[in-house]
This record gives C-alpha cells, sequence and structure tokens, in this order.
C-alpha cells in the first residue's frame, strides 16, 4: 500500500505514524529526492539526522545542492554529511554568483556515493578543471550535463588531480551549454583513456572553436552514437561564417 | 608558485598572473564541418539554429549515406523574416527570403530543400521542421520561403515554437 503512494508525499507521512515497522518502507519514497538549495537546509538536515549513516539519506536516489562560498568553505560535516547519501544515481550540482574570487572546489563530492550514473553541473561561471575531477571521480557515471549562464570560464591550470584507476564510461548523454565555449571540458573528456561512448550528444555552440569540438566529440563517438542536437547561438554565427570562408 | 588563472571569454582568453592581466585573442579555427559518415547508428538529428547561413547543415547532411539506415528524423528550424507591415505581401514566397537574408543564404535553403527531398526519397525521412510562431500567425508561410519544394510535396512536419 505505501508503495501505491509513493507519489503522495502528505499521505506518506501520515503512514509514518500508521506503525513504526511502516516507517522503513516510507523513507524510500519520501527520501527518494533530495534538494539542499540553502546552506539552511542543509543545517537543518544535520540537526534532525546527526549521524550521516543512519538517516533517510540512504534511500536518495536524487539529489540537488546548490554550491556557495559559504557550503564549500564549511568543511568537514558537509563533507560527512555528503557521505551519508551513497546511493544517489542522480547528482545535480548548481550555484550561483561564484566567480574567480570564488573558485569551487568540488572534493566534497568526490566518490561520496560510487553509483551516481548522471551528474548535472549548472554553474554561472565554470571551473572546468574541478567539474572535470568530479566527473572522474564517478565510475559508472553515463550522463554528463555541464551549462554556465556566464560568458567567463575559470581555469585553474596544473591544479587537475590525478586520474584515478577506474574511469567514468560515459555511455549515455552529454550535454553541453557553456557560453565560454565547451573546449575546457570537451578537451578533457577526449583525453581520457577510457574513451567516451556517448550515444547522444546535445551540444550548444557560443564559441568558434565548438564546431571543431564537435567534429571531435562525434569522432570519438561516431560507434555508439544514436542521436546528435546542434544548437546554433544566434551570437555565436559571425564566427561560425569566419570559420566556413576560410 | 602562485595558481594562474585563465579567464576564456569567446573571443580572446585573460591570463591573470597575480595582479598581471594579459589578453590574448585566440587564433582563427580554420574552417570546420561536421561529418556524419562514421555515425552509422544515428537515429535522430537536430540542427537548430536562427542563422540565415544553412551551409553547415548541408555539409552535414550531405555526409549522410546509404549505411545510415537507422536514421528515423532529421530536425530542422527555419529563422524568421522580418516583420512586414504590408499584409499582402505572400511570405510563403522564396522571393522574401532572397529579399531579406540575401542571395547566398536564399541559394543555400533551395540546396537544402532539394537534398530534403532527397533523403525522402532515399531515406524516407521525414523531416521535422520549426518555425517561429507569429501573432499573426504568419510564421507557418514562412516555411514554405525557405523549404518550397519540401512543403509543396508535403514530406514535412511543421511545428510552431
Amino acid at each position: 500500500m505505501v508503495d501505491l503512494l509513493h507519489d503522495n508525499p502528505n499521505a506518506l507521512k501520515e503512514c509514518c505514524l500508521v506503525s513504526k515497522s511502516w516507517i522503513r518502507r516510507t523513507r524510500k519514497h519520501l527520501f527518494a529526492h533530495v534538494d539542499f538549495p540553502t546552506m539552511k537546509q542543509l543545517q537543518l538536515w544535520k540537526e534532525m539526522f546527526p549521524d550521516p549513516f543512519s538517516s533517510p539519506a540512504y534511500h536518495t536516489y536524487t539529489l540537488s545542492i546548490i554550491c556557495s562560498a559559504e557550503l564549500m568553505a564549511t568543511g568537514w560535516w558537509v563533507g560527512e554529511l555528503i557521505r551519508g547519501f551513497s546511493r544517489v544515481e542522480y547528482l545535480r550540482v548548481a550555484g550561483r554568483m561564484l566567480y574567480i574570487d570564488t573558485e569551487v572546489s568540488f572534493n566534497l563530492l568526490h566518490g561520496f556515493s560510487p553509483v551516481v550514473k548522471s551528474l548535472h553541473v549548472d554553474f554561472e561561471a565554470l571551473t572546468p578543471s574541478r567539474v572535470f575531477d568530479l566527473v572522474v571521480s564517478l565510475p559508472l557515471l553515463k550522463d554528463l550535463t555541464v551549462t554556465t549562464h556566464s560568458e567567463v570560464s575559470i581555469v585553474v591550470m596544473q591544479l587537475t588531480a590525478v586520474l584515478p584507476p577506474t574511469l567514468p564510461v560515459c555511455t549515455g548523454t552529454l550535454e553541453v551549454s557553456i557560453q565560454a565555449g565547451m573546449e575546457p571540458i570537451a578537451r578533457r573528456l577526449l583525453s581520457l583513456s577510457s574513451g567516451i561512448h556517448f550515444r547522444e550528444l546535445t551540444l550548444e555552440w557560443f564559441n568558434k572553436e565548438d564546431p571543431l569540438l564537435t567534429m571531435a566529440l562525434l569522432e570519438k563517438c561516431s560507434h555508439t552514437l544514436e542521436s546528435l542536437n546542434v544548437t546554433c547561438d544566434s551570437r555565436s554565427t559571425s564566427i561560425w561564417h569566419l570559420c566556413l570562408r576560410r | 608558485m602562485s595558481p594562474v588563472t585563465r579567464v576564456v571569454r569567446p573571443f580572446g582568453t585573460c591570463v591573470c598572473v597575480d595582479n598581471l592581466h594579459l589578453f590574448l585573442v585566440i587564433a582563427e579555427t580554420g574552417s570546420a564541418s561536421i561529418s556524419l559518415s562514421k555515425a552509422r547508428k544515428l537515429k535522430y538529428l537536430a540542427f537548430l539554429s536562427e542563422e540565415p547561413s544553412a551551409k553547415w547543415i548541408i555539409t552535414a547532411l550531405k555526409t549522410i549515406t546509404p549505411g545510415h539506415q537507422n536514421l528515423q528524423q532529421i530536425s530542422l528550424h527555419v529563422p524568421s523574416l522580418p516583420p512586414n507591415p504590408d499584409p499582402t505581401i505572400n511570405r510563403a514566397d522564396p522571393a522574401n527570403v532572397r529579399h531579406a537574408h540575401g542571395e547566398t543564404s536564399y541559394r543555400q535553403w533551395l540546396d537544402l530543400d532539394h537534398l530534403l527531398g532527397q533523403l525522402w526519397e532515399s531515406h524516407s525521412l521525414r523531416p521535422k521542421v520549426t518555425y517561429n510562431k507569429y501573432r499573426d500567425g504568419t510564421g507557418r508561410c514562412c516555411v514554405g520561403g525557405f523549404l518550397p519544394e519540401v512543403t509543396r510535396r508535403e514530406i514535412a512536419d511543421l511545428v510552431g515554437r
């Protein structure tokens, strides 16, 4: 009966009050999707569930975290809390207002759930080396979405971590929409020794190098690719003309 | 040693070393074209742009071979025509495309139109063509201006957005 109520959170909460034996089954649905839109939500979670390993985080399948400078500076307890989400398969990390002076590290998220299959990174401005470090820390990663909304990309050079022995399989969807150009992410993916085997490429061109990188990605995925979706941003069209004329 | 931060912008690269800022212009990358010849498992293709030039789409579609047996759908977007206050103007007239976007773009769209007709015959591919909806409801007519043969033969699914 509890399973039949999976999409009715209020009814599930009522079920928790019926019997202790129903709680575990109810939690599976109530905590399947967890969203931490602010630091405050994380703090509330910590107060409610002080032991991360006995918390309902075990039931979470989809986790969404909005990163902030405050969160990144918080340190160990956030890391401990996130480790409790050991069965997350879909991870969304988003951030706003993060610029050069707030270089974002995703170390807190490295390998926290060994079964992450889908990663969505959505930032105002991007730190590609950090995103890539996160990508390679997820060995079962199939789908990757990287979105930015700023024309600025932050590249911290020579600080990329050593690659782990098991690299992601990358057999699902790659979706890239980076206003500063897809180069920093695409080049790193192309350099993966395990190769990339995406079945779907959804790429948005903003930069004159993006068509060339699309070709390279297409070449690498040519044996598995089933869907190619290219959107050419109107602001980049003059650049595209330049490329064609040469 | 202090870390080196590079800020990449679409039209150049700014390298910041401590307080020193250098602006470097990214070199031209040369011509590019998408080749689909090796991607034999392709099922869906979508090229969406408001850009009047269709050359990059034609270049890609020309690389489709008889080996692409799984290909099921091609999606394209027809760019807008500038608003015209004269209601008697037939927006489905290809001459409008020539007038609005120039002879080169006009020729490219005619080539693309012809190519889509060929793909319909060779691969039974029925393209999905999206267009911008106008308040006066003439958006759909514009498709006829860009793709006259496809529209006349009714071999495309037209979708307003």
